[in-house]
């Protein structure tokens, strides 16, 4: 089982891949500080998707919860413990 | 279910009239039509309240499918909410061409916005382009379950129309010769190359002053009617497109059409009698509209709408075979996340 910081390392990565910054640390504010936009929002919830194997369960989300990658990284231990 | 790029008028309808044109004739061919409208597909939050409304709305409904009616955010947005139901994208044009013509920041979001929605369209169980040239845009493992399908046109909406009582109710001079053209806005307004139009007609001007090229801008479906039945010549110059619908709209009204070799209006154009297809040159385009306005004859672009299968209940026909087959392939699983 894939630990809370093995997840956001392996996040950290994806999401620099996907917008193109150099993300340093997990707590970073990606909406925010303008480096995710919508575009980049939605492509990264699909490519989480992908690649942890989990469904986003937008309903029950705030945009709070999807601000950061250790934001993000909760929600996939989360889905994966359901 | 229907999901379509943006836009409701003020009585929460599909503003965009070729979706609502498609819609209409999918529940005349027997299919049930519900809209799933994006309104913000620029800020986060705004994109979260759309996708929690879809899937809310997809809840309810229990589609048999979805349907996005763009790429980029709208092709996101509906695979988000899909699921386990069949997926069906349709790209347009600039949602897979871009803008040619754009600021760097533009630029850079029409890419991001191409690749959302590609990735959206992996998970399609068929894709609809609208042309041949989109179709070619598509990554080679795309191209398997995609299919070229322009929008049809409403030909009962769009038919031939007195000439001078048109142009009575729009208050044009009887006398003036009119070529119209479809200009766009924002950074896609360059798409439509509108300084190559101004300076054919300029051409044109010359030898015949009473020419006025008219926008077709800020007007409602029955001004466009009124428009296309009056005016002498339809101008195209865009530097790019997939399956103008102001061109078929056009055919059906028989007014003719002077074109550059933009998307599939070669192919739409090619038996079609008065107006023309010319190189993106002013000259050969103020000839070609010259000629047109010398004789003002009307064209026989409706019979090729019928020939060529573009109507909208001929569209209805094959894109219900194309629903069937993804049903029949995939059946809609329990909806649900």
């Amino acid at each position: 089982m894939q630990t809370l910081n093995g997840i956001e390392r392996q996040l950290l990565t994806l999401v620099s891949k996907r917008v193109n910054v150099a993300i340093e640390t997990a707590e970073i504010d990606l909406i925010e500080t303008g480096i995710m936009d919508s575009l980049a929002l939605v492509d990264l919830l699909l490519q989480i998707e992908n690649e942890f194997g989990v469904r986003i369960p937008l309903e029950e989300l705030e945009i709070d919860d999807l601000k950061s990658v250790a934001e993000l990284a909760r929600v996939i231990v989360r889905e994966r413990g359901k | 279910m229907v999901v379509p790029g943006s836009g409701e008028d003020g009585e929460g309808r599909v503003a965009f009239p070729f979706v609502r044109t498609q819609a209409e004739s999918m529940e005349r061919a027997g299919w049930t039509v519900v809209y799933g409208v994006v309104d913000d597909r620029t800020s986060p939050s705004g994109v979260l309240r759309n996708a929690k409304k879809l899937q809310a709305l997809t809840r309810r409904v229990q589609p048999s499918l979805i349907h996005a009616q763009y790429g980029s955010m709208t092709a996101a947005l509906a695979a988000f909410v899909a699921r386990s139901l069949p997926l069906v994208v349709s790209f347009c044009g600039d949602d897979l061409l871009g803008t040619p013509i754009a600021t760097v920041k533009w630029k850079l979001r029409a890419r991001a916005a191409r690749l959302l929605g590609l990735l959206a369209a992996e998970r399609a169980a068929a894709i609809v382009v609208k042309s041949q040239n989109l179709f070619e845009t598509l990554p080679r493992r795309l191209r398997r379950r995609a299919i070229v399908l322009p929008n049809g046109v409403d030909t009962e909406w769009f038919r031939p129309l007195d000439h001078r009582a048109c142009r009575l109710a729009l208050g044009w001079d009887p006398e003036a010769k009119v070529v119209l053209f479809h200009p766009s806005r924002g950074e896609d307004r360059w798409r439509k190359n509108p300084a190559l139009a101004q300076a054919a007609v300029e051409i044109v001007r010359r030898r015949e002053p009473r020419v006025s090229l008219i926008m077709i801008s800020d007007v409602t479906r029955e001004e466009v009617r009124l428009m296309l039945n009056a005016a002498d010549c339809l101008l195209v110059t865009s530097l790019q497109e997939g399956s103008p619908n102001m061109v078929k709209e056009a055919m059906a009204c028989n007014l003719p059409v002077v074109s550059v070799p933009c998307g599939d209006v070669p192919l739409r154009l090619a038996h079609t009698r008065q107006g023309a297809l010319c190189p993106y040159d002013s000259e050969a385009l103020a000839h070609a509209l010259s000629e047109v306005l010398r004789t003002c004859e009307r064209s026989n672009g409706r019979e090729q709408i019928y020939l060529q299968g573009l109507t909208a209940s001929d569209i209805a026909v094959r894109l219900g075979e194309i629903y069937q087959q993804v049903l029949d392939r995939e059946p809609a699983a329990a909806v649900g996340v």
